[in-house]
């Protein structure tokens, strides 16, 4: 990732008359670090408290059959959830008339697709992440290879994007399957969508959540230990339940050590 | 997912259903607050850049895959270097 080296450089240049902040001791940066830590702390308990409310807002019924092209036809909706329970669309702009077509799609949604996190973390919590564009799905296969993007890509072929504010801009709308049937639960775009791609960031427009004992979710909502969920991206299939040495290492890490210290002696 | 999950999944609550309008109005509602938020944020990261610094030794040696470097080398030329 080397490529933009002289135009990174070209930031340098104003370095000069820039007044930069006084150079202090260890001591004095600490204090005022802490300083700074205590409105940091205040705002993730904020955006908690967003998302508490988040899992509060109530549901709007999709009832319109909507069609979209996949990587092997057509497809609806509820295809789109790929079984899970919560899914997230991403409008995309990629399609003729757009700056960049057909090798690139639009750079603000082709940064925010480079920022996508691994999606196994995603998938595990019940929830599918897909992106939607105008263009045909030829032209979205090539631009995964050449981008090296893998999440999941469909054409748009009606209404959909008129239908979900997304038709003249770029922004993420979130669905809940109850049975067979849709809702639309929310509707995030502007800097909220460059906001995303942490698993973390996905996971809080969901009316769901993190699904963590720790959140404030209304009664009967799905909710696990958190850390005790995590693992490697390419070994969710293979475990399906926590691997009890990792359960002990999250629960009590001074006692797994000394576990781990016995094993080695023995 | 885990069995737990799912028994969890099925009693879930029903949450209210609403039509378009109520809907777009709660959206409407959260988002000033969201907006808010964001404000908030970054108003910090531009408290972040008024703190002060401290001088670290750039010449403190670091493995890299080709071999020894120093810290300074690991700024690749540019003028930030997040470690």
């Amino acid at each position: 990732m080397v490529a933009s080296k002289k135009s990174d450089k070209e930031h340098g240049k104003g370095h000069l008359t820039m007044k930069t902040p006084p150079v202090v001791s260890q001591q004095e940066w600490e204090a005022a670090r802490q300083q700074l830590l205590v409105k940091e702390k205040a705002l993730t308990r904020s955006r908690d408290a967003l998302a508490a409310e988040r899992r509060r807002m109530p549901w709007l019924a999709v009832d319109r059959k909507y069609e979209f092209d996949g990587p092997t036809g057509k497809v609806s909706l509820l295809d789109l959830f790929e079984g899970r329970r919560q899914l997230i669309v991403y409008r995309a702009f990629f399609e003729p008339g757009v700056f960049g077509w057909p090798d690139h799609a639009c750079r603000g949604c082709s940064l925010g697709a480079d920022q996508v996190a691994h999606l196994a973390h995603l998938n595990a919590r019940d929830t599918t992440l897909a992106y939607a564009s105008r263009a045909p799905q030829k032209d979205i296969e090539r631009l995964k290879a050449r981008m090296g993007w893998e999440m999941p890509w469909y054409t748009i072929t009606d209404s959909f994007d008129a239908d979900f504010g997304v038709d003249q801009w770029h922004g993420h709308n979130v669905f809940v399957l109850d049975g067979k049937r849709v809702f639309r639960t929310y509707f995030i775009n502007n800097r909220a969508d460059e906001a995303m791609g942490t698993t973390w960031s996905y996971l809080d427009i969901t009316p769901f959540g993190r699904q963590e004992t720790w959140e404030d979710s209304p009664e009967g909502y799905p909710q696990t230990l958190p850390y005790k969920w995590w693992n490697w991206h390419d070994n969710y299939d293979a475990e399906a339940s926590p691997h009890p040495k990792w359960i002990d290492i999250i629960t009590n890490p001074q006692e797994a050590a000394r576990k781990r210290e016995a094993e080695e002696k023995a | 997912m885990n069995d737990s999950m799912k028994s969890m999944k099925d009693e879930l609550g029903a949450p209210k259903i609403v039509d378009g309008s109520t809907f777009h109005a709660e959206l409407d509602a959260l988002r000033i607050r969201e907006k808010a938020h964001t404000r908030e944020g970054d108003a910090i990261a531009a408290a972040r850049r008024r703190l002060p610094t401290v001088e670290v030794d750039g010449a403190t040696p670091l493995i890299g895959e080709r071999g020894a470097v120093t810290l300074l080398d690991a700024f690749e030329g540019r003028r930030i270097l997040i470690a």
